[in-house]
């Protein structure tokens, strides 16, 4: 098992390097950052551009392939993924964003995964009944709605509830704000920053996950060994519990690691409504601001999330199901 | 009081074209020991009675009447009384071995959850060795070890003693067995009856064997109740039901199963139409239809049970006339027009079809990423056998044997791996692309469900003409050779333009033999061509498919799990053992005097319809599953499940363990064995 995981793990890796090579090369030829010192007032003199250009290793005075080696040397040398044409260092950035968006994404899409589980399971059970219907409505209302609207829906409401209780409990900009003078008051704060753009993620993960956990918990509860598990003496709530949610809990593994690694440059939509300085953010941010070394940074970050969510996905397959670990 | 005492059992459902009314007034007593067999064709209410008896029928089911356990009312019980019961005092086993285990947990931990249900003061670790002691009972090699490994692990046959194990841990005073052997191979249905039996024995516990095999029931039932559209039309002892059957379904489904024991070489005699649809069932006695006797009367109202002596009842109304009928007086057998050819001995005829030391290896792959062969299949190694014109030969052996793969290899006409195919004197491996094609038309085959394979979207003309159009027959032509073939058949006209979906499993069948026969070939293919089908239809189609081959001068290759029906159907049968052929001869020869351990084995593991045949019979239960067909085997494949292995010297075992038999000529006529120490043996 470890074995096989390492060779997944290099065989990935291989995958990655191409990829990033890559991103950097089409960011590299296509992107221009000059122009962002286009327009300036005052001016800024071609020279003092040129000069940040080619400390940023962006000068198009250099040729491709140079380029290309020193932002390769100075990444495995250094750990250094270059700086932005405004002279922002990538790793910063990206250092700080990463943890921004950890907290966001796995509160989120865990929050979600759980109630996604226990509502499909649930409703499945209750297959065309009224609870069913209800939440199947819900579910695909919610699918269909883009985030950026359910984040502005949830700000108006929010901004309500904050008008109708005369204090400010909902916060809807940035991570953090100013905050009180009280034990704790950091802690509070962001609490109260995060909490709706993680409902956001809990909804949307919650309602596509359930409507998938719905359809697999209805294969197997109609499945001849919950019949089994009943006719040995199990009340129908603990067979459908012990064998039909467990077995159909499988298939979402995979799923959910995937989507928990993937949400961290997925959740872009959300981080914007909420102006959350997250990497979702940062990817499309970079892509305005020609910051070809923070596309390539961001593309690896990416890639390696999906990368992390493919090997957790087959960690956590082995780990639920017998058949895998076992042959 | 009876163990179990069932009373005026009426189950429906709802659906939209109305209530399916499954299950009409059942009643039957069962007492502690005694095993009850329910017999009765698809969707007579088996599976559905038992079901509710368990209380575990769909909750959409209206349930009616009364099933007392020890004088304590089931019906109506919460589902938390049901669950002290289920598994405790009346357990079950189900059909499908493959999908009735749980597959995420390993099969001892399986066992011990049904022992700690009903024991909750027995700790983990004693369960856990009772539920090895329950393997063992079963017969599970190496059960302490095996009781760690998962369902997917194990075998059909092996996941099948695992569910007896785990019926019978807690001494249950019932078992309900619900087709218990139907998904398996008759070698293995022999060694899980015998386990059956052995768990019935062993808990004292009485038994209802649900089973369409009337041989099953001839071989373990006391008691015996016969289900027709829902409805118990027969009641009574084993000997009752076979010997003084009263109700003229009894008689006719008794009559139109083929025996393994005589080979009659007359048509099958049998049962015409379809049991009728249970939604909206017509007045009167529900087997009206299909019934030579019937009459006016008998569409009036529906026949009560009355008794016909002591303990064994029956509902016909004109019962006083049926009683000790013959079948054939009551069931007329059709005329079979022989050809001029049956009389042409077989060294005069042309030869079809011939393989030569046909192999076919399949290699073994391991790994997801880094696919590296680790072995080699043989899935068929080296066969030779021939076809003549005018003849069926039989092709029979346990699944994974390789039937199914010399019968693809035929079908492709391609050159193969190795040896030869010869096809009406051409040899596939020198055929060019148009020359292929023109051959393919004088091949044809037809599969167990050949309408699965087509788009449900076309008609039955359009199915039977597809090939008559690949072939760019003219339009005028199609129409008239498609009504030709349907009357061929036995369909009518009018069937035509109706899709498959709305067709019965036998006339399904007829329409994919239809579409066989379109282009007129020499020789018919057949894989399994009747084993999804009840016994009463069954016939049907044997008698249809040997009516065509007198007319046509068709050559068969069959391949059929039910030796039965083989017997029945061929001339010659081949037995096929991981991918060889062990033994080969015509069929009189071949189970009168098999010679070969296997075919033995084979012959004696099928039960015969006859209570005093069936229970005077030595079986020969072979040990064991096929083994795995990638293993190298030095010396006679069959040495490791071999019975007449331990019989014999030292000296004599050797040879088996180190030579390779060839097919050598034994007997008379054209019988060959491949062992080194055949003897013919009478099994039955
Ligand atoms: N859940 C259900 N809803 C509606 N109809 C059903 C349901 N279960 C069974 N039936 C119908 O009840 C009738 C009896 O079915 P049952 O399964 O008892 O037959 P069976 O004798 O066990 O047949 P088989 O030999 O195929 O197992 C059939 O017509 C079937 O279609
Ligand atoms: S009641 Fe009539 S139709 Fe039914 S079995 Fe008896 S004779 Fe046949
Ligand atoms: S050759 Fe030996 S092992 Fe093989 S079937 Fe004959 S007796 Fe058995
Ligand atoms: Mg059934």
């Amino acid at each position: 098992m470890t074995k096989y995981v390492i060779k997944r793990s290099l065989n990935y890796l291989v995958l990655l390097f191409v990829a990033c090579s890559f991103a950097y090369l089409l960011a590299a030829s296509f992107l221009n950052p000059y122009s962002v010192y286009f327009g300036r007032q005052p001016p800024v003199d071609p020279d003092v551009i040129e000069s940040i250009m080619r400390e940023c290793n962006l000068s198009n005075q250099v040729s491709l392939w140079e380029r290309y080696t020193t932002w390769l040397t100075k990444i495995v040398t250094d750990w250094d993924w270059g700086c932005s044409p405004l002279q922002v260092s990538v790793n910063e950035q990206i250092g700080m964003r990463v943890w921004v968006s950890l907290r966001l994404v796995l509160i989120g899409t865990l929050g979600g995964v759980i109630i996604g589980v226990l509502v499909g399971a649930w409703t499945a059970t209750r297959q065309y009944r009224i609870p069913d219907r209800v939440y199947t409505f819900l579910s695909l209302l919610i699918i269909c709605t883009p985030s950026f609207v359910l984040g502005i829906m949830l700000q108006i409401l929010a901004t309500k509830a904050n008008n109708a209780l005369g204090v400010r409990v909902f916060e809807f900009v940035g991570e953090k704000g100013p905050m009180g003078d009280y034990p704790l008051a950091e802690l509070v704060d962001r609490l109260q920053h995060l909490l709706l753009p993680t409902i956001v993620l809990i909804l949307l993960t919650a309602a596509s996950l359930s409507r998938v956990q719905r359809n697999l918990m209805l294969d197997s509860l109609g499945a001849d060994y919950v019949r089994t598990a009943r006719a040995k003496g199990l009340p129908k709530s603990k067979a459908v519990m012990k064998h039909a949610l467990r077995t159909a809990l499988i298939p979402t593994g995979t799923y959910v690691a995937f989507t928990v690694a993937t949400m961290f440059v997925g959740a872009t939509y959300t981080e914007r409504v909420f102006s959350f300085p997250g990497m979702g953010q940062y990817g499309v941010d970079t892509i305005l601001a020609m910051d070809v070394n923070g596309i390539v940074a961001t593309t690896a970050f990416a890639g390696v999330c999906v990368v992390c969510g493919a090997i957790l996905a087959d960690i956590v397959v082995a780990i639920l199901d017998p058949r895998v670990r076992l042959s | 009081m009876s163990l179990l005492s069932v009373r005026d059992l009426y189950v429906s459902f709802p659906s939209e074209a109305g209530d399916v009314l499954a299950v009409r007034g059942m009643s039957f007593d069962l007492e502690r020991g005694r095993t009850l067999a329910l017999v009765g064709e698809s969707g007579s209410g088996k599976s559905v009675t038992s079901l509710a008896i368990m209380g575990l029928h769909p909750e959409s089911a209206t349930i009616t009447g009364s099933v007392m356990l020890d004088g304590a009312e089931l019906l109506n019980e919460s589902d938390a009384a049901m669950s002290k019961i289920r598994g405790n005092r009346i357990t079950m086993v189900f059909q499908d071995p493959l999908s009735a285990l749980t597959p995420v947990y390993s099969v001892g931990e399986q066992i011990v959850e049904t022992i700690l249900i009903h024991n909750p003061d027995t700790t983990k670790k004693a369960a856990w060795e009772r539920a090895v002691e329950l393997l063992a009972i079963v017969g599970i090699p190496n059960a302490a070890e095996r009781a760690r490994a998962f369902p997917f692990e194990f075998s059909g046959g092996m996941r099948q003693r695992v569910m007896i194990a785990m019926a019978m841990a807690n001494q249950p005073d019932i078992i309900i067995a619900d087709e218990p052997t139907t998904a398996l191979d008759v070698t293995i249905q022999a060694q899980v009856l015998e386990v059956l039996q052995r768990a019935q024995a062993e808990t004292g516990a009485a038994m209802i064997l649900i089973t369409h095999d009337l041989g099953v029931v001839a071989g373990y039932a006391d008691e015996v109740v016969v289900m027709y559209a829902g409805r118990p039309v027969e009641q009574g002892s084993i000997a009752d039901i076979f010997y003084r059957p009263s109700m003229p379904y009894t008689i006719g489904l008794l009559g139109t199963v083929p025996r393994l024991d005589h080979k009659s070489g007359e048509p099958l005699p049998v049962l015409d139409g379809n049991p009728p649809d249970v939604v909206h069932l017509p007045p009167g006695c529900p087997f009206a239809l299909r019934c030579p006797l019937a009459n006016a009367q008998c569409s009036q109202s529906e026949p009560e049970l009355q008794e016909v002596s002591p303990g064994h009842v029956a509902a016909c109304v004109r019962l006083s006339e049926v009683v000790g009928k013959e079948h054939a007086e009551i069931f007329p057998t059709p005329p079979l027009e022989r050809a001029v050819l049956a009389k042409v001995p077989r060294e005069q005829r042309d030869t079809v079809l011939e393989l030569m030391n046909l192999r076919k290896h399949f290699p073994l792959f391991k790994g997801a990423l880094y696919r590296r062969q680790v072995g080699v299949v043989r899935a068929v190694d080296g066969i030779s056998l021939d076809v003549k014109k005018g003849e069926t030969l039989g092709l029979v052996g346990e699944s994974g044997s390789g039937k199914s793969t010399t019968l693809l290899e035929i079908l492709e006409l391609l050159k193969p791996q190795q040896g030869s195919i010869v096809v009406l004197g051409h040899d596939t491996a020198t055929l060019t692309k148009t020359q292929r094609r023109q051959l393919r038309q004088h091949v044809q085959v037809v599969f167990q469900d050949p309408m699965a394979a087509v788009d449900p979207r076309m008609t039955v003309f359009d199915i039977i003409a597809e090939p008559l159009q690949a072939f760019a027959w003219e339009k005028a032509k199609v129409e008239k050779r498609v009504f030709e073939l349907l009357s061929l058949v036995g369909l009518q006209p009018e069937h035509a333009d109706r899709f498959p979906q709305h067709f019965s499993g036998g006339q399904r069948q007829r329409i994919g033999i239809a579409r066989a026969l379109a282009l007129n070939p020499s020789i018919l293919v057949l894989d399994e061509p009747v084993s999804a089908l009840d016994v009463s239809i069954q016939a049907g189609i044997i008698n249809l498919l040997e009516a065509l081959q007198h007319k046509l001068y068709l050559s068969y290759l069959i391949v059929a799990h039910d030796l039965a029906v083989v017997r029945h159907i061929s001339d010659r049968v081949a037995v096929m053992y991981l991918g060889s052929i062990v033994e080969v001869g015509t069929v009189n020869a071949l189970y009168d005097e098999p010679a070969h351990p296997y075919t033995q084995a084979l012959i004696s593991a099928i039960p015969i319809p006859d209570p005093n045949i069936e229970r005077a019979r030595r079986r020969i239960v072979l040990q064991g599953d096929l083994p795995n067909p990638s293993d190298e085997v030095p010396g006679c494949k069959f040495s490791s499940r071999c019975p007449k292995l331990t019989t014999l010297l030292d000296s004599e075992r050797t040879k088996c363990l180190t030579q390779v038999p060839s097919l050598e000529k034994i007997g008379a006529k054209d019988h060959q064995v491949a062992c080194h120490f055949s003897e013919a043996l009478r099994v039955f």
